[in-house]
């Protein structure tokens, strides 16, 4: 059985596989990358029994059924909590991440604030994507490492993104599911690549239906508020991390951003992201 | 509330001071308290032997032009404060 070793952020976790899911694995990690010699924490077992999919650890089954697309998610969510779970030596952020010339913008915010929606269409006016879900950050560090992992767009994000990319002209470079369709970074930009990238500045992203556009400067205890929430490590880290996020929130400018649609932006947001 | 009381900071919350804001922080409860410029000022003043007319009095003197409002605004950040557990009265 074929395996393979991701690594992020100090930590290593290592997949078996099928070889017929080569073509999957790859898809999912062609990003990420893999320390050889690192003698993995966990491993995650894919197994295929006349197209009936199964994920599991040790003796837990985490997936059981028959759709490619839905493997592929589970995988991808275990992925990233194994790597960050027990993760000791900085901040992980549920955050998306973008970046330009080393200098990074992170949005960080709960599921369904619209962060992939947003790091998507900025990926596709020339901003390196990073990642639509988490990132890290070193202790005394300002440097982001991002999970990259092909954007997990909602069917109803990929109406927004109609005017910049056309899923139907991709259907045999993505992964289309009944909810949501990962579509590679380069179909997005062609010259997107990893990066370890210096947070230059956050914006907290709130998708609202037919809301209006708002974009407001937050004072640095209101970022800290915000950004607190976003933390999903604390319990590993000295004091929750708090010191942590105030030196952030303190050397970094950070917006609340409300939007429903992206002809609002306008060149406001552009105005501010790093250039 | 009395304005003979005591307001009594409690030790269990982390606290960063962000320009003229505040930030609580308690560990075991994962609470994050944002404290506006006021919310701070009085929060500095919270330590275990000021009483709250002595708090308000302190303020009104450092800032004379917001005097009227400054019982209501003590008593509103005291209250803030004390429903999350950041002071106790004595």
């Amino acid at each position: 059985m074929p395996n393979r070793v991701i690594s992020f952020a100090g930590q290593h976790l290592a997949i078996d596989f099928p070889r017929n899911l080569t073509e999957l694995i790859a898809f999912l990690y062609h990003d990420n990358c893999s320390d050889l010699r690192a003698v993995p924490d966990v491993t995650l077992v894919v197994t295929d029994d006349d197209g009936q999919l199964m994920l599991s650890r040790g003796s837990t089954v985490l997936y059981k059924g028959a759709e490619p697309s839905e493997l592929a998610t589970s995988l991808i969510q275990q992925t990233i909590y194994h790597l960050i779970d027990n993760n000791k030596d900085g901040m992980a952020l549920h955050a998306a991440a973008l970046s330009r010339d080393g200098k990074a913008v992170i949005f960080p915010g709960a599921s369904g604030s619209g962060k992939t929606s947003l790091s998507t269409w900025l990926a596709t006016r020339g901003f390196n994507y990073l990642t639509d879900e988490y990132v890290f950050i070193k202790k005394n560090s300002n440097v982001i490492q991002a999970f990259m992992r092909p954007p997990n767009v909602k069917v109803s994000g990929l109406a927004a993104l109609r005017g910049v990319f056309k899923l139907d002209e991709h259907e045999h470079s993505t992964i289309q599911g009944k909810h949501v369709a990962m579509i590679p970074p380069r179909l997005l930009n062609p010259g997107n690549k990893p990066e370890n990238a210096e947070i230059k500045l956050i914006v907290f992203p709130k998708y609202v239906q037919a809301a209006p556009f708002k974009l407001q400067r937050l004072s640095k205890a209101k970022a800290g508020l915000s950004l607190m929430a976003c933390l999903v490590n604390a319990r590993n880290l000295s004091g929750h991390g708090f010191d942590e996020a105030a030196r952030l929130v303190r050397n970094t400018p950070a917006y609340d951003l409300q939007y429903s649609s992206f002809e609002q932006f306008g060149t406001q947001l552009e105005r501010i992201l790093p250039t | 509330m009395p304005s003979n009381d005591v307001p009594v900071p409690s030790t269990e919350f982390s606290l960063e001071q962000l320009d003229n804001e505040l930030l609580l922080y308690h560990p075991a409860k994962t609470l994050t308290v944002y404290m506006n410029e006021t919310a701070s000022l009085v929060w500095q003043l919270c330590d275990g032997k000021r009483t709250v007319s002595e708090i308000v009095r302190q303020l009104q003197v450092a800032y004379p032009e917001a005097a009227g409002d400054m019982q209501s605004d003590v008593e509103q950040a005291l209250a803030i404060f004390s429903e999350h557990g950041a002071i106790t009265f004595c």
